[in-house]
This record gives C-alpha cells, sequence and structure tokens, in this order.
C-alpha cells in the first residue's frame, strides 16, 4: 500500500447500489473508484494499484468470475470481495474457486460490508507488513520473497508461490516451533465465514511440503498434529 | 407443465418402450429362426421317411403300400421312395408366409411402439426446454428481485448511520423510490402473469378513443426510462381501439419498457423509441409500431422473444435488466383480444421494430 488511504474498486451495473457502496466507503475514509462492468474494471486494475476489489458477479459482458480469474491468470493478486444475488452453496464454492478472498451474497447489510472490507485490508496489511519485519522468509537454504511470491528451495530451484500459500507460509513462519490449528490458519489466511472445509489446508500444506521438502512423504519443516493442525520448523536438526 | 413425477413416468415409459422394442425385434428374429427350424426339422423327417420307404421297397413291399403308410413320399419299384416335391414346396410355402406374418405384425408393432417413443421423446424435449427457461426465470427473477432490494435496505441503512444532510438525504430517498419502483414493476408483472395463467382474468374490453391510452401508458412509462432514452411519439388523433383498458396500457407499457431496456444496454446506452399508431388496411385494427436502436436480436430468435421467462443470451452476462415476462404479457393481452404482435430486427446492434395489431371496434358489431 502506497497511499495512506487504502484505495477499493467497486464493480457493479447497479448503478444506484454501486453508487451508495462507494459513498459509504468513502465515508470510512477509503479512495474509491466505481465503475460498472467488468471490461473496465479489468483495464482500471491493470494500469492502477488497488487494495481491494468489491466485485459484482452478474454483469453484462464480462461476468464477475471471468474477471477474477482473468486477474490471478495475471499474477494479480489483489484481494476480492465478491458481491452478488446468487448465494447458492456452489455460486460461493465457485467463487472461491475463482480466486475470490470472501464472498457477500445480497441484500448485504452495510455493517457487514464494513466489516468484511476492514478485515480483508487488514489481512493485506498483515502480508505486506511482513514476518517480523522481514519480507523475505528465510529456513534452512529456502527463501521466499514475500511481495513477488517467488522464492527457491533448499536446492536452488524457483517456487512461484500463489498468494494463498504465502499466506499459508507466513502464518506458520512466524508461529514456528508452536502449534498452529487449521482454524487459525483459516482465519488469518481466509478471514471468517468464507472457508469452505478445513481439508482446503491440508491441500495447500500438501502443495507446500511439494515445494520445499526434499522427501514430502517424510516433512522436515510441515509437521502435522494430529487431529489439531501443524507445526513448522525453520531449522531441522540435522538426523543422521 | 411436465412436473417431477410426471417426468419421471415419461423416462420410465421409455425405457419400456425401448424394451418393448428390443423385444418386439428378438421376438422377430427368433420366430424367423424357429420355423426355419421347424421346417428344416421336418424336411429331415420327411427324408429319414424315404430312406424307411427305400429299406420297405427293397424287401418287398410293393409301392402302393408304401405310398399308403407314407402319403407324402412317391414310391416307385424302379426310382425308389422319395419325398413328393410339392409337400417340400407346401413346407417351404407355409414357412415364407409365417415369415410374411412375422415381418408384417412385427414392423407394424415396431412402428406403433417407434412413434410412442417419439411422442415421449418429444414431450421430454419440450419440458427440459422448458424447465430450462423456468431455471433461467428463477436466476434472473432472484437478480432482479434481490438487486433493488439490496439497493433499498443499504441506502435506507446509510440513512439510518450516517445521519446525512438533506442532500444527501434527498438524494438517498431518490434511489430508494427507484429501487422501489423496481420492485413494484417486478412484482405487478409476476402477479400478472398468474392472473392470466389462472383465467380470472378475462378481459372486458370496449370501444374507446386510443389516445387516452397511449398517453397513460407513456406516462406510466417515461419516468423509469434511463436518462439516454429518447421517447417519440406518432399517435393521430380520432382512432379507437376495442379493449380492456389496463390491458392494452399494459400491452402498450410493456412494449415501451422493453425497448427502452433495450436502448440502455447498447454501448453509447442512447437511443431513440418511436411509438406510431396507424389504422390498419384491414380497416377494423389499429396497428401500434414501436422502433427502437437498441441491441436487436437474430432473426431466428424473434418468436422465441414472447415465451415466457425466454430471455436472450447467458444469465451471467445479461446485459438487459428484467424478468423475461413482459412481452409474454404484452402477447397474451394481444391474443385475448383478438389481436396480434411481432418482432422483427435487422440484426444484433440493428434496432427492433414490435408491431402490435389491435381491433378497433367491436368484431361482433
Amino acid at each position: 500500500m502506497s497511499t495512506d488511504k487504502p484505495r477499493i474498486l467497486v464493480v457493479d451495473d447497479e448503478e444506484l447500489l454501486a453508487a451508495t457502496i462507494g459513498e459509504n466507503l468513502v465515508a470510512e475514509g477509503y479512495d474509491v473508484l466505481v465503475v460498472g462492468d467488468g471490461t473496465s474494471a479489468l483495464s482500471e486494475l491493470r494500469a492502477c494499484e488497488y487494495d481491494l476489489v468489491l466485485l459484482d458477479v452478474m454483469m453484462p459482458g464480462l461476468d464477475g468470475y471471468a474477471v477474477c480469474e482473468t486477474l490471478r491468470g495475471e499474477r494479480n493478486e489483489v484481494p476480492v470481495l465478491f458481491l452478488t444475488a446468487l448465494g447458492a452453496l456452489e455460486d460461493r464454492v465457485r467463487g472461491l474457486e475463482a480466486g475470490g478472498d470472501d464472498y457477500l451474497p445480497k441484500p448485504f447489510a452495510l455493517k457487514e460490508l464494513l466489516l468484511r472490507v476492514a478485515a480483508i485490508l487488514r489481512r493485506r496489511s498483515w502480508y505486506a507488513g511482513g514476518a517480523d519485519g522481514e519480507l523475505t522468509l528465510r529456513f534452512a537454504g529456502a527463501e521466499v520473497d514475500l511481495a513477488s511470491y517467488v522464492g527457491r528451495d533448499a536446492g536452488g530451484a524457483e517456487q512461484r508461490l500463489t498468494h494463498k500459500e504465502a499466506m499459508i507460509l507466513k502464518c506458520l513462519w512466524e508461529r514456528a516451533g508452536a502449534v498452529v490449528s487449521r482454524e487459525d490458519i483459516l482465519e488469518t489466511v481466509w478471514g471468517y465465514e468464507v472457508y469452505p472445509s478445513t481439508r482446503t489446508i491440508d491441500n495447500f500444506i500438501v502443495r507446500l511440503r511439494k515445494r520445499f521438502e526434499p522427501d514430502p512423504e517424510r516433512p522436515r519443516h510441515f509437521h502435522t498434529v494430529r487431529g489439531v493442525g501443524y507445526r513448522f520448523t525453520k531449522e531441522p536438526e540435522e538426523t543422521p | 407443465m411436465a412436473s417431477g413425477p410426471t417426468r419421471a413416468f415419461q423416462i420410465a415409459f421409455l425405457v419400456l418402450l425401448v424394451v418393448c422394442i428390443a423385444q418386439v425385434a428378438w421376438w422377430i428374429l427368433d420366430e424367423g429362426a424357429h420355423s426355419r427350424d421347424i421346417r428344416d426339422r421336418f424336411a429331415s423327417l420327411y427324408q429319414a421317411d424315404a430312406a424307411a420307404g427305400e429299406a420297405l421297397l427293397a424287401s418287398g413291399v410293393p409301392a402302393e403300400r408304401v405310398e399308403e403308410l407314407m402319403p407324402h413320399l412317391a414310391a416307385d419299384s424302379e426310382r425308389g421312395a422319395l419325398v413328393r416335391p410339392e409337400v417340400l414346396a407346401e413346407l417351404y410355402e407355409e414357412r415364407n408366409s409365417r415369415l410374411n406374418q412375422y415381418g408384417w405384425e412385427g414392423s407394424f408393432f415396431l412402428l406403433v411402439l417407434l412413434a410412442g417413443m417419439g411422442v415421449i421423446l418429444q414431450a421430454l424435449r419440450q419440458s427440459t426446454a422448458l424447465m430450462q427457461r423456468q431455471q433461467n426465470f428463477l436466476a434472473s427473477v432472484s437478480h432482479e428481485l434481490k438487486s433493488p432490494l439490496a439497493s433499498l435496505k443499504l441506502s435506507a441503512e446509510t440513512l439510518l448511520l450516517r445521519k446525512p444532510d438533506a442532500e444527501g438525504t434527498e438524494r438517498l430517498a431518490g434511489r430508494m423510490v427507484r429501487d422501489a419502483d423496481r420492485l413494484e414493476t417486478l412484482v405487478s408483472n409476476l402477479l400478472e402473469v398468474t392472473r392470466l395463467e389462472e383465467g380470472d382474468a378475462a378481459p372486458r374490453p370496449h370501444t374507446q378513443p386510443l389516445l387516452p391510452l397511449v398517453h397513460a401508458a407513456v406516462e406510466q412509462v417515461r419516468p423509469n426510462l434511463e436518462p439516454g432514452v429518447e421517447l417519440q411519439l406518432a399517435v393521430p388523433d380520432g382512432l379507437t381501439v376495442h379493449a380492456d383498458p389496463e390491458a392494452f396500457r399494459s400491452c402498450v407499457r410493456n412494449l415501451l419498457t422493453n425497448a427502452g431496456k433495450s436502448v440502455a444496454a447498447t454501448p453509447s446506452s442512447a437511443g431513440e423509441v418511436r411509438l406510431a399508431v396507424r389504422a390498419a388496411e384491414d380497416a377494423h385494427r389499429i396497428e401500434l409500431t414501436v422502433t427502437d436502436e437498441g441491441l436487436g436480436f437474430e432473426r431466428a430468435e424473434a418468436a422465441r422473444l414472447f415465451d415466457k421467462f425466454y430471455r436472450p443470451g447467458d444469465e451471467m452476462r445479461r446485459r438487459t435488466k428484467g424478468s423475461g415476462l413482459g412481452l409474454y404479457i404484452a402477447k397474451s393481452h394481444a391474443k385475448s383480444h383478438g389481436g396480434s404482435i411481432e418482432a422483427f430486427s435487422d440484426g444484433p446492434g440493428r434496432g427492433a421494430v414490435f408491431t402490435l395489431r389491435w381491433p378497433s371496434e367491436d368484431p361482433r358489431s
């Protein structure tokens, strides 16, 4: 975040709703731009850096899911909060699969919206603040740059992490040596209400092991603590 | 409308039909093979008899006696005993007539069964299309209901939370009124469709001047048109229409609203909607046309536009707002008054013309 005011892009073809959301966010002290369709949203997001996008799903031309997928495909990891009249569970899952961070069905309560926005921005600044002031995480010869999500494993091979992988790594790294529950990870990385299931975390851990463990079957960094969660070890003692 | 159980019944019946068809086909083949089998068995029995006849002849039994014992043989002391050719011919003939019978009867059964299958498949296809439209309807209605509702709720909450100054209050209240109008239109369309379908909306038409009806409809539509939509009227005085006033107004309203939405959804969000009325060539009708510079449509789509719940394109990326009910309502009203309605477009992006023909006087007089 370069400026002091977080920048938020509101994308919704419902002009009245978008205008009222925009005015409320301005009143909360955010820097806000409102656009009415997916294509303008993409060009705006390519041109400027935003801290959060509030994205409608059903829109003329390019729908919200497609906008989010395109962004992620371009490695643009700006947080996305879907706002939509589609509220079924499968729509929520679809939103998360498209790379969304949170999902708020219409109609929603104003305070709920403001809380979610604040929570996503808090997670973003938690992440951007680095771990103990460090923007590069180092452990046992491996390293990951939090800003670019690019790192290398102990063998020197390049690893391009996704935003969520990097957030989970940072969450574990900060609490290295302690047991971190799956719920804690969900809370820190995704925020509330969103999680499809705690199994999601297990899948992410499998991916991190593949990236950084010489032998993913016998992890030395990402230990499973049965029934609880995970424990991260920065510098494992050499095993003979 | 095929509900779940009906559909399940149709599918079960279809499966039964397929099984029946397979059985009939198998029956034809099996009977064919069976009759051949019988023929061959008889033929070989006759041949065995012929051999026995030969043996009898050789042992000195007179030929006449052999023929008496086995009438299907022709016995002769010089040539021996042979199966009579006419007996063999009869055997073959009988088999062929059996085959014929199986062929004709079987094909008839097959034909009937296949026709039944066709009827059921057609019904299933129709009910699938309707289900698809209903799902679309559900998606679009929930979008159309929830969007203004979300906006209305948010504006009200903003009023409560922010306590804005007079100007801000007016702005928010204005938005709330527009959202409420949109909800009102949708709800009255839904109710109107329900009334039309339950048949308790039997029109009570009478002959009356056309101009005031058109003006009333225009005045109802005008406040809800997007700012870029320019409405032009060419309605001569002196024409009459034989109509239930609310039905006629609803028809005109829906045509105008549809044209307005179509124009608002173009990239420029601006354009003209022209309403013109003239006496039709058939002197007992008026012809009302609504011409717009909106999105237009493929020619093949023209008839489907009036289907209930029909909305062009993909629900997720819909350019126009609405529930897919307006044109259906307009067509229903026109039909119930002995009128007609049709749509024409030169293609996507080239606008559209909707033509409404309506009796100008009581057809019975």
